[in-house]
């Protein structure tokens, strides 16, 4: 009696677990097919659900209709560049709202919590402005710069430098030790988990990017493989297989880091929606 | 806080003082130029492309072989994507100063470059190197001067032409050139749309400019007045027009196609149920491949007359610009290499390899040209139509009422609105922006 | 030992100071700079004049702006209540620990990680009228074709399931991991009570993780008006202006018509709307803290 009641409930479930797969999975899969058909299969009706023949030729065309290289270069030096930048500005900063008491401190916070409310694309204009009236335009510092400040990334340091025990700290003034060796011996092994999880984050946010690097750079010249990708659209957009198979070698890089680092990328994904 | 306070804001302060100097160049232009004399050092020019990278970059490859070479000019194409990129990206680049040397980009933007000190005059390099401007092919309607003076040269230019799909006329019965005016129009459309059940026409009319090309030829009328101060959208030849076209749209017998659609668009050209299209000559040689590789035949007729044989069609495609930039050796550099680009052989070159028109009378005597139209008889068709050449119009702002007349245009067809009064409506905007 | 302690005293104010300098220079000033423009005519060449208010005169009194906002405002409406509605349901079915639901919690979060010019692309090209395989999908059940990108009626709403494919995943994480901090003495409390299914999801469930969805329905909201990638990529705002949003609009203004201005004044306007209803939800956030 009891597995009859189940039953349904039972399929059901199957039922539903399976189309949120197909849901979830037939975008990814329709962009992998596309990248290996002809063009001839692409624009077959009824359209193909498998290939015949893997066409590597699509990934070869795509890397060099476009200067891949020089926007993945472009890429990795703004994803750098971030990184190392973020360490820079964002520990010494968390660090003195985490451990210190000093006047407007709360003022000063409230404002760096103030501007994760800021959407930035609100206010690209004015500082596209600025940029090309002081000749940053079309450089890497002004692709850099307006992100490495985080406020998500003070405030999640902050949060963990609080954490370390005040025993720790005495004892390391006591020997005497000055403010920027107690930063990189004690307080910063102590947020290695949050660290990584940051850096994480600003990869792929970075890697990512679209519209900042599409509305503040006039040139090539320190364009991101995302516009690259755009440009390969603009270029071969009667040719969906090209496109696709640029697609992927734009999505891949990011896929891999999830698969090796899924779980502490949904943690830190899940942290910033209940912090 | 009042620490940060301190340092901060005379920092700040500076950006708007240097935004406010940066606006005030002004460039005098009837200073004379000197021609360009070869120095030790090769000078390094920047030359932004657009719409056709390939061919730009064959040019400019062979110019740094040759000619290139013998001036001690290098120069670097980079492609900046289609007009209105390059457009966003030019006057970018005119604030953060960095411009390129020479760029490509739309004939219509000319006078909003022109005016806003974004291009150079041309008429003191063209004294100083007593260049024949008599040898171009497209010359007073072809939104080169901005008043007396010249301000661009023709590179890759275009007549809007109708496509004629060859294949389907002969297994229809049809005329393999396409109805020769718009009273013709209909029944050639119905008979082709009988033959294959499917829309025999696309029209994209966010290419505004083939619009420009129906409002002359149907409707003997212009976008805007000579002054370029008030709409004419809602003239009785453009409501006509307007009519004409949502009739045949509600009979099945033209798609109109919206902003999105551009690549729709250009993938109709080569279906075998399509009968005509009216699109871009500079397309020609792509479109014909891929009619062929479709088992098509792909035949090139002038713009259809309107009632009393009116004809009209304006002459788009880019221009090269001289940009506002480096010392007075580098604009002549520049001017140089524009000079090359613009020469017979490579008129030609550029032509043969695309569709569009060779903008040197000279360059129709060459054999490249000879066996191209030989070959490629639409060729000498869009020649001919230059006969019925228009200027397109000059106003900087056009680039956003075309945009506007596109849409609003697209809406009346796709909701049915009231003609008279959406197009009362539209002018009224139009007048607006022009009148800013 | 005085000096120390002066030093000391200035420390945290230059362990700030970068950051500090940064988030003023890329976020106050701007802010502050935008309101400026938006007083002017400018077309980013010429020498700006002063314009008073006839930039949001003519923002309110042509026609374009006033449907560009309905258009944001329509799309964040459907985005949110989609997105917010499909991801407590996704989480609620995911709320079990097993293999196939971590697997599918995995699988649906991945959109959210792939850059949104991916995801766009993709999308158009499923979407494509002619050739792609949502038509042909369609077709096989004999209805279609729809101009998903290419029908007025229809655009939008297109959009919005681009949107929601993408966040669903991350939004029913953070739900999921909401239902999992729920004590579960509440429950067994209420097991004992013999409190109904529906009381005990409006009462327990909803009641303990509304923190979370409130802080959700912010956060997309404030996403949904950045919508700017999908737009720029599949539809460019048309047809017809039926998919032109305030980002979209003044990225068009600014850089395609050279209106300085103008766009600035759109920008001015969105953020007030974005800051009213920030400050809303802190009122009532700190409204419910008290109650507490």
């Amino acid at each position: 009696m009891k597995t009859l009641i189940r039953a349904p409930g039972l399929i059901l479930r199957i039922l539903i677990s399976v189309l949120l797969i197909v849901i979830f999975l037939t975008p990814f899969y329709w962009m992998i097919l596309t990248a290996f058909k002809t063009l001839g299969e692409v624009l077959a009706m009824p359209p193909k659900f498998w290939v015949e023949s893997l066409q590597w030729q699509n990934f070869k065309d795509a890397f060099t209709r476009i200067d891949f290289l020089h926007y993945t270069r472009n890429s990795l030096i703004i994803t750098l560049g971030t990184l190392i930048g973020q360490v820079l500005v964002v520990v010494p900063a968390a660090y003195a709202f985490a451990r210190y008491d000093f006047k407007g401190k709360n003022g000063l916070f409230g404002t760096v919590l103030a501007t994760m409310m800021i959407p930035g694309q609100l206010i690209f204009l004015p500082i596209f402005v600025m940029f090309a009236k002081s000749g940053l335009l079309n450089t890497y510092v002004s692709l850099i710069v307006p992100f490495i400040a985080s406020g998500t990334a003070i405030f999640m340091l902050r949060q963990t430098f609080m954490q370390v025990p005040d025993s720790q700290l005495e004892a390391a003034r006591l020997d005497n030790a000055g403010e920027f060796k107690i930063i990189y011996t004690i307080m910063m092994p102590a947020a290695i988990p949050t660290l990584s999880t940051l850096a994480l984050l600003t990869f792929i946010g970075t890697w990512n990017s679209y519209f900042f690097p599409l509305v503040w750079t006039t040139t090539d010249a320190v364009r991101t493989l995302p516009l690259g990708i755009q440009r390969l659209q603009d270029i071969e957009g009667l040719s969906p297989q090209i496109v696709m198979a640029g697609n992927m070698m734009l999505i891949v890089p990011i896929l891999i880091v999830f698969v090796v680092a899924r779980k502490q990328i949904i943690k830190a994904f899940t942290y910033m929606g209940v912090k | 806080m009042s620490m940060w306070k301190k340092k901060v804001l005379p920092l700040m302060m500076t950006v708007p003082v240097t935004m406010g100097l940066a606006g005030c160049t002004q460039t005098d232009a009837e200073v004379s130029a000197a021609p360009y004399e070869k120095g030790d050092q090769t000078i390094e020019l920047q030359f932004w492309t657009s719409a056709v990278e390939e061919v730009n970059q064959t040019l400019v490859d062979q110019f740094n072989e040759t000619k290139g070479a013998e001036l001690n000019i290098h120069v670097n194409a980079e492609y900046q994507g289609d007009y209105w990129e390059m457009q966003q990206k030019v006057n970018a680049a005119a604030i953060a100063g960095t411009l390129p040397n020479v760029f490509v980009d739309e004939v219509a933007m000319t006078k909003g470059f022109a005016d806003n000190d974004i291009i150079v005059n041309l008429e003191p390099y063209i004294k100083a190197t007593d260049f024949d401007r008599s040898d171009f092919q497209i010359g007073d309607l072809g939104n080169l001067y901005v008043g007396e003076d010249l301000y661009a040269f023709p590179h890759m230019r275009s007549v809007p032409v109708m496509y004629v799909n060859k294949t389907l006329a002969a297994k229809a019965g049809l005329d393999a050139n396409g109805p020769a005016t718009f009273a013709e129009l209909e029944a050639y459309l119905q008979a082709a749309h009988d033959a294959t059940g499917e829309p025999p026409m696309y029209l994209f009319n966010y290419d505004f400019w083939v619009m420009e090309a129906l409002l002359h030829s149907y409707s003997g009328t212009t976008v805007v007045n000579k002054e370029e101060t008030e709409s004419n959208i809602n003239s009785e030849g453009a409501v006509k027009l307007i009519t004409f076209i949502e009739d045949l749209e509600s009979k099945g017998l033209v798609k109109v196609l919206g902003v999105t659609d551009s690549d729709a668009f250009y993938a109709a050209i080569a279906k075998p149920s399509t009968a005509l299209i009216f699109s871009s000559i500079g397309g020609y040689k792509t479109l014909a491949g891929m009619a062929q590789k479709n088992g098509l035949e792909l035949g090139v007729s002038m713009i259809p007359t309107g009632e009393d044989g009116t004809r009209g069609v304006p002459v788009g495609g880019s221009n090269t610009y001289l940009a506002n930039t480096g010392g007075d050796q580098e604009k002549a550099a520049a001017f140089e290499f524009m000079k090359w680009l613009s020469d017979t052989e490579q008129a030609a070159y550029a032509s043969a390899n695309t569709g569009y028109l060779p903008t040197r009378l000279s360059s129709l005597d060459t054999d490249l040209m000879k066996e191209t139209i030989a070959a490629f008889p639409g060729y000498q068709v869009a020649s001919d139509q230059l006969e019925f050449s228009k200027m397109r119009p000059m106003t900087g702002a056009y680039h956003e009422i075309e945009d506007l007349m596109g849409g609003r245009i697209n809406e009346i067809w796709l909701e049915n609105l009231n003609i008279q009064e959406s197009l009362d409506k539209l002018a009224e905007e139009v007048n607006v922006i022009l009148n800013r | 030992m005085k000096n120390r302690s002066k030093s000391m005293k200035l420390l945290p104010y230059l362990l700030v100071a970068p950051a500090v300098m940064i988030l003023t220079i890329f976020y106050i000033y701007p802010i502050l700079y935008n309101v400026y423009l938006s007083f002017f005519t400018w077309n980013m060449r010429g020498p700006m004049k002063f314009a008073g208010l006839n930039n949001y005169i003519e923002l309110f009194k042509g026609r374009d702006f006033l449907s560009t906002l309905s258009n944001t405002l329509l799309y964040m409406v459907m985005d949110v209540t989609l997105v917010m509605v499909l991801a407590m349901l996704l989480a609620l079915f995911l709320q079990k620990n097993t293999f196939i639901n971590r697997f599918i919690q995995t699988l649906s979060f991945t959109p959210n990680i792939i850059s949104l010019i991916s995801v766009s692309l993709i999308w158009m090209w499923l979407m494509n009228t002619d050739t792609g395989l949502f038509n042909y999908l369609l077709s096989l059940i004999g209805a279609g074709p729809v101009g998903w990108l290419t029908d007025k009626q229809v655009a939008l709403f297109s959009l919005v399931l681009v949107s929601v494919w993408k966040s669903v995943g991350f939004n029913a994480l953070i739900i999921t991991s909401a239902l999992g901090s729920i004590p579960a003495h509440l429950y067994e409390a209420a097991a004992l009570d013999n409190a109904s299914k529906q009381s005990v999801f409006f009462q327990i469930t909803l009641k303990m993780i509304s923190p979370t969805l409130f802080f959700l329905i912010l956060m997309n909201i404030i996403g949904s008006f950045q919508v700017f990638e999908t737009i720029n990529i599949m539809t460019q705002g048309g047809p017809a202006n039926a998919t032109n949003t305030l980002i979209f609009s003044i990225y068009k203004q600014s850089f395609e018509y050279y209106r300085v201005g103008y766009a600035a004044a759109m920008a001015v306007v969105l953020m007030a709307i974005v800051g009213l209803i920030t400050i809303f939800y802190f009122k009532a956030l700190n409204r419910r803290v008290h109650y507490r």
